[in-house]
């Protein structure tokens, strides 16, 4: 895979990519509501409190969209093409993208368990999710 | 309509676009954004018969710094003075609303004559489908390879179908239906008609997206005047009024421009958040429509707004195109100008002025009999907006 452009990493953001190079998923937790967040801001996005603390999570969860990309689009991802990124709603820690780690040849099925996997790229660790069982996908979709 | 009726909100029914202005649509227009918008903006005043003089409200829209400002239009028209301008920094979610807010500035006495315009060099310059866009969480999909917006619109498309049995092949019929307007339309970048074949041999960009089901991006530039209402009667026969306007943001919108990640629902776009207060503050609803123009960056779009209206049920869009009722002689003609699929990427300004020429009876072979209702509806992220218009006296 090619390495992208590095990522803008804020004050918000930093817990949760320092989470992700020591292989782990960590959300942002609201202490007021209970609520769950990603993408960490510097707010609760359902209750508007200030009071948030990362929260490290299972990072298993279940694909709730995915596309997989044909034609690259930027520099950076040409000589990964056929590549999937999956849309995962992780069991207690909110929604996120991922780069989908299993053979291209996989087509991942809405509602398919994902363990998370952090992977590498250039030295830089970013967010990936691998199906959990074989069984979940197939080489159709099931829709 | 009850005329006497408090209109709610109380700009509805007091504005009306009198003219539309178009340059041709290219690959490379050879000339500046400029020069396009001003083209644009002179045409639709030649068709009204007013004067640049007259001009003193310009509403715009622009992305990625696409465009120009409206007072460099109005200086480059020899405009004297404009008492309300209006620069959005907005795509396709855009046009509906500046069309609202062009008529709230009629309707309030802020400005007499608004023209609204979008300009850009969208296929020699400033690509929207390679673009890198700059907002706070664009963090988290840059790197993952979610880098631009066929990509994650793609994942709209696909929990879309997911939920409601959608298919590929409803994405094609969307195509292969909106193909035989374009083949009428001499606009259209993409002037032919399509069969599902070829749909089918079309490569894909991203799953579920062919290379069909991608608008086309061009250089071009699309203008509407509005004013008042009495005002409009004294310019054309066929005063298209601003009966119903509306705009919406869905929850979790405008942290980027693919800001999913806060979404709740991927299978729902604004369309389907606006649709209530737009047909409540028409006094009229999806049945009235005589033709609708459904905003579709995405073949898929147009489903998911086509639904989000009202036009259909839930995950009967598909069906809809299929069963041939979005033709020139169905039930509810769709897309007339072949949409943005095929006439070309004015970013939806086109889409509301197709509606407009619809209804006052300028669109040719394409021309719906009878057209004297439209709906417009402008994006197809979380964020929107939409337009009823109804023919003066309809």
């Amino acid at each position: 895979m090619t390495e992208h452009d590095p990522a803008e990493i804020d004050s918000d953001s930093r817990a949760f990519w320092d989470g992700v190079a020591r292989g782990r998923l960590v959300v942002s937790h609201c202490r007021a509501c209970g609520h769950q967040l990603f993408p960490p801001i510097a707010s609760c996005a359902n209750c508007g409190s200030r009071e948030l603390e990362p929260l490290e999570v299972s990072g298993d969860g279940e694909i709730y969209s995915w596309a997989r990309v044909h034609l690259p689009l930027s520099d950076a991802f040409v000589d990964d093409v056929p590549y999937t990124v999956v849309v995962v709603d992780v069991f207690g820690g909110g929604r996120l993208f991922g780069r989908l780690l299993d053979d291209e040849q996989v087509t991942p099925v809405a509602g398919a368990a994902v363990r998370y996997e952090t992977y590498w790229v250039g030295g830089r660790a970013l967010p990936g999710f691998r199906l959990a069982l074989a069984s979940s996908a197939g080489t159709e979709t099931a829709i | 309509m009850d005329r006497l009726r408090e209109r709610d909100p109380s700009f509805l029914g007091k504005a009306a676009i009198v003219s539309t202005g178009y340059t041709a649509l290219s690959k490379q227009s050879g000339t500046t954004v400029l020069s396009l918008a001003t083209e644009a903006c002179g045409n639709a005043l030649t068709m009204a018969g007013v004067d640049p003089a007259e001009i003193d409200g310009i509403v715009s829209y622009s992305l990625f710094d696409d465009s120009v400002a409206c007072q460099a239009v109005a200086t480059a028209m020899a405009v004297p003075q404009l008492t309300y301008a209006l620069d959005m920094n907005m795509g396709g979610v855009a046009p509906a609303l500046c069309v609202m807010h062009a008529a709230m500035a009629v309707a309030s006495g802020v400005a007499r004559n608004v023209l609204v315009f979008r300009a850009l060099n969208g296929r020699s310059g400033v690509r929207i489908g390679q673009t890198a866009f700059k907002a706070p969480t664009t963090q988290y999909r840059y790197p993952v390879g979610l880098t631009a917006y066929p990509q994650y619109m793609a994942l709209l498309a696909r929990r879309y179908m997911v939920e409601t049995g959608a298919t590929e092949e409803d994405l094609g019929a969307v195509v292969v239906a909106q193909s035989e307007y374009a083949a009428e339309n001499e606009r259209a970048i993409r002037h032919r008609r399509v069969t599902l074949d070829e749909y089918h041999d079309a490569r894909y960009v991203v799953e579920p997206f062919r290379t069909l089901d991608c608008t086309s991006e061009v250089d071009g530039a699309c203008a509407v005047l509005v004013t008042s209402v009495e005002r409009a009667r004294s310019l054309t026969d066929a005063p298209v009024v601003i009966e119903g306007a509306a705009w919406v943001t869905g929850r979790g919108s405008g942290l980027d421009i693919a800001d999913l990640l806060s979404w709740p629902d991927y299978s729902r776009i604004c369309q389907h958040y606006l649709s209530e207060r737009l047909w409540t503050g028409a006094g009229l609803g999806p049945q009235d429509m005589d033709v609708a123009e459904v905003y579709d960056c995405f073949s898929a779009m147009a489903l998911l707004g086509i639904e989000g209206l009202g036009l259909a049920e839930r995950g009967g869009a598909g069906e809809l195109v299929r069963s041939g009722e979005t033709a020139l002689h169905g039930r509810i003609p769709i897309n007339t100008h072949g949409g943005l699929l095929f006439e070309g990427y004015l970013h939806g300004m086109n889409t509301l002025a197709e509606g407009v020429q619809q209804l006052q009876g300028l669109a040719g072979s394409r021309q719906v009999s009878g057209a004297a209702k439209c709906v417009v509806s402008s994006g197809a992220m979380g964020d929107g907006s939409a337009l009823v218009l109804v023919r003066d006296g309809a």
